[in-house]
């Protein structure tokens, strides 16, 4: 296999928005949709995934050379499975209040496929160096990308951000934020100006090159 | 290495390992995890029986229930876990009552999934203040207008969450079935 010659620079940023995990991959949309009602839950998925992700990269990256191609998959998932059972007893055992509020999300962690996804696409063929900075950068980018969107949900639907009340008291709030359809619609909202943004950056860099 | 030999080597040794990791972290934080729950029933017991400094656990077949006493040793009320189907999935709460089981002194919900925004009040004290001073005569009723008579038994259903609001209302009337059945206090 040619050696990878992306600077570690690159590795790291390419997370946090040319291939961000939910902007752009759109995967692990199960704990997208479903804890995002509030920032501080997107804040500890986020952090959760984040924890899981960079500790199975690393012992993946570590051990990716003595596993057998057959066992690869059984042998990451149980990696990533034996860290997310750690996350979620020091979530209980530490934050009982988040812990209860993610309640079901937290072992659900172990099939997001954020995670196995980058041990197979990344991590089964790079040095443990860049996969742990691909790691990071996924982790920041998912964490980052759930804290908007619980923020934004949170915002609408009940007036707040991290429970802190920012609108004024004749403000409507709109439970459907908090609902299901809410998650969708704030997501879509958010990957269309993700979209937006992105084109207009690329018409402006082919504009600065002379045009096609 | 036989390439099966290899496979099953590996996928065991790696299962071994996680697996002892394992029961390091369960026997570090189970203690705590309990203590933790241990801590949130202890504060609902004294929230719902207000004026207890201390309670008696009293477990029989049926039902656990914890009788309150105040500074100077005199019977606040018992209180009295209970659960039930709620919208969504299961619902549980502890209610506090007088010692004859005439009057509700509190009530907290401990654990909940109902909708948030509609259903989840029942968590909010709006909810479950009303439940103070409730007397219980007659079966506790859901009452859509206002205002709810405390003296009839009547709370008043959540907008929009009338399920959740009624899901309430039948684990405690259920639960208080089974206290007078067993013959009461």
């Amino acid at each position: 296999m040619a050696k990878n010659t992306t600077p570690l620079s690159k590795e790291f940023m390419k997370g946090l928005w040319d291939q961000n995990p939910v902007l752009k991959q759109l995967l692990g949309m199960c704990p997208t949709l479903a804890v995002t009602n509030s920032a501080v839950n997107g804040f500890a998925m986020g952090a959760a995934t984040s924890f899981v992700l960079i500790s199975s990269s690393t012992i993946v990256g570590l051990i990716r050379k003595i596993v057998p191609p057959q066992v690869r998959i059984p042998s990451y998932i149980v990696v990533i499975a034996g860290f997310v059972t750690v996350v979620d007893y020091f979530l209980r055992a530490q934050f009982p209040a988040i812990s209860a509020s993610l309640g079901p999300y937290i072992p659900l962690i172990v099939v997001n496929c954020v995670i196995l996804g980058r041990q197979e696409a990344f991590t089964s063929r790079n040095p443990v160096g860049r996969s742990i900075l691909d790691a990071l950068g996924m982790g920041v980018g998912f964490t980052v990308a759930l804290i908007v969107l619980g923020s934004f949900r949170e915002l609408l639907g009940v007036g707040s951000i991290f429970g802190k009340v920012l609108m004024p008291g004749i403000f409507e709030r709109w439970t459907i934020m908090l609902l299901p359809p809410g998650a969708f619609l704030a997501l879509g909202v958010m990957i269309g100006i993700g979209n937006f943004v992105a084109s207009k950056r690329q018409r402006s860099t082919e504009a600065g090159k002379g045009g096609r | 290495m036989n390439r099966a030999v290899k496979m099953i080597v590996v996928l065991t040794l790696i299962s071994g390992i996680v697996g002892s990791l394992l029961a390091l972290v369960y026997a570090a934080t189970w203690p705590k995890i309990l203590e933790n729950e241990r801590k949130q029933l202890e504060q609902a017991v004294y929230e719902v029986l207000p004026g207890a400094t201390r309670f008696e656990e009293e477990t029989s077949e049926e039902r656990t229930l914890f009788r309150g006493f105040d500074e100077q040793d005199q019977p606040v009320g018992i209180a009295m876990k209970a659960q039930g189907t709620g919208f969504q999935g299961i619902i549980s709460l502890i209610g506090g009552f007088t010692t004859d089981f005439n009057n509700m002194l509190g009530l907290k919900v401990l654990n909940q999934v109902e909708t948030p925004g509609l259903g989840a009040k029942i968590v909010e004290d709006a909810f479950q203040d009303q439940f103070q001073g409730l007397v219980l005569t007659n079966r506790i009723a859901v009452v859509k207008r206002i205002p709810a008579t405390k003296e009839k038994g009547e709370i008043r259903a959540i907008t929009g969450a009338t399920i959740s609001s009624d899901a309430v209302k039948n684990i405690l009337n259920s639960a208080l079935a089974g206290v007078s059945q067993a013959g009461g206090e």
